[in-house]
């Protein structure tokens, strides 16, 4: 049994297995985002005090989770290449990388453009924001380290290390931006109101929530058998599964 | 200790250079009340955070000073081969660049926070600040060096990577002076410098044997 568990750390195993999970993952990514975007942007109310700017929120909720989630899901692959030396885990944490980075952009993007209709203004230093603007400072720092580092494992290493420090650190940044902020809080409006909302709002928040993370497993999963068939490309079990393509 | 001795002599060998780093500190400061206002009330708002920020970019400016020639005469491979533990190398290396780059800028605070209309209060608390602070700084620099050690464009690669870490010590100093030393963040900031010197140095010493090794 435990066997089951050493065979996913194998290239060539993982491989085999994750391209009969992908079929699962593409139905439950393209089931649920449009049926979240199309329920989302026309069928639910309107909210009383936004009118109709809130409904970016069915974008920019499921990105600002997601934005978290994926730095520690890559954090803990970057972890386990450093203590196991798995080198499948450094591709996951390498193929991770580039898109945690885009789904914290879209998560500012989005909210900056939620901003401006709901405070009036595209950016506010509030604790949320800076902190994501910082998680989205750490992706490019394993980014850069990454690439500057170079594809070899010693750069995997590197950025590895990198993103467990910023994994430990970041309970200690959060912390301490959430503290600078509540000091310097406008007594103006308040930023982090989460408003009690009917089921037909967040019906399809829910949606779309596990929607986005299905479409981030789907997409890091081909991006990693990509760095699979990559980086294995002169073994033989590659050869055999492509032979009409080489 | 005859490691320190070492690192402090290597690095004074050209007091230019540390100079130089103090200038750069003493004529950032100098530049913002050009560019801004003369008004001292004005001023003294941000002198603090001013003085804070000018101390972190003279620490990133300096870091790579001690790293580099030794990684590139290969000293740093007999260190990661050596005798002595290797997280004790690394902590000597973050004790000569707070020596060597930043504890010279807190000895120069008070000439600039006069350049920025500081109460004396205010000042007080501010280098009781960054003598608590800076260290943690050093500990970051000196880690986010060798990460980019031997790598190109490793100056700008290193405040992309240290940037997200060296906002909690900023923070933290900034809130603790500015409150005019309420305890509270004296505590936080003195924790966060205890758990970076118990954790940093062993990062630093696994990065070192990843760059040695590149």
């Amino acid at each position: 049994m435990w066997r089951w568990f050493h065979e996913w750390g194998s290239p060539r195993y993982f491989y085999a297995r994750s391209g009969r999970l992908l079929p699962y993952l593409a139905g439950l990514t393209l089931l649920l985002i449009p049926t979240g975007i199309v329920w989302g942007l026309l069928y639910a109310p309107a909210d009383y005090q936004q009118g109709h700017s809130y409904r970016i929120m069915y974008v920019h909720v499921p990105a600002a989770i997601l934005a978290q989630s994926s730095y520690a899901m890559m954090a803990a692959a970057g972890m386990v290449s450093l203590i196991w030396r798995l080198k499948l885990a450094d591709a996951a944490m390498q193929t991770a990388a580039p898109i945690g980075a885009w789904v914290t952009a879209i998560a500012l993007i989005t909210g900056a453009l939620w901003g401006k209709p709901m405070w009036g203004t595209y950016w506010v230093w509030d604790a949320r924001l800076t902190s994501t603007l910082i998680l989205l400072f750490l992706f490019a720092g394993v980014l850069a380290l990454r690439q500057a580092a170079g594809p070899s494992q010693s750069g995997g290493r590197a950025a590895a290390v990198l993103a467990v420090v910023g994994l430990i650190n970041l309970p200690i940044i959060k912390f301490s931006v959430d503290w600078w902020f509540t000091l310097h809080q406008p007594a103006s409006f308040s930023v982090t109101e989460k408003p009690a909302m009917p089921i037909e709002m967040w019906a399809p928040l829910l949606a779309m929530v596990i929607g986005v993370y299905g479409w981030f497993f789907w997409v890091w999963l081909l991006r990693l058998r990509q760095e699979i068939r990559e980086r294995e490309v002169r073994s033989e079990w590659i050869r055999q599964r492509y032979q009409n393509e080489f | 200790m005859s490691l320190l001795k070492r690192e402090l002599r290597l690095l004074l060998r050209s007091p230019a250079e540390v100079v130089q780093s103090l200038l750069f500190g003493v004529l950032v400061v100098a530049l913002f009340p050009l560019a801004i206002t003369p008004d001292p009330d004005v001023l003294r708002q941000l002198s603090v955070g001013l003085i804070w920020v000018v101390t972190l970019l003279t620490s990133l400016l300096a870091a790579d000073r001690s790293l580099l020639s030794d990684f590139e005469d290969g000293s740093l491979e007999q260190m990661v081969l050596g005798v002595a533990p290797l997280w004790w190398v690394c902590l000597v290396k973050s004790v000569g660049h707070w020596l060597t780059a930043l504890l010279p800028l807190i000895v120069i605070t008070p000439l600039l926070g006069i350049m920025l209309a500081m109460t004396s209060e205010t000042m007080l608390w501010l280098m009781a600040s960054l003598l608590v602070g800076t260290p943690v700084l050093s500990l970051f620099c000196v880690l986010g060096a060798m990460m980019t050690l031997g790598l190109n464009r490793g100056g700008a690669l290193l405040l992309v990577i240290l940037m997200p870490f060296l906002v909690p010590p900023l923070v933290l100093g900034t809130q603790w002076a500015m409150t005019v030393g309420q305890p509270f963040y004296g505590y936080l900031l003195a924790g966060l410098l205890c758990v970076s010197l118990m954790t940093l140095p062993f990062a630093t010493a696994s990065v070192a044997r990843i760059a040695v090794g590149r």
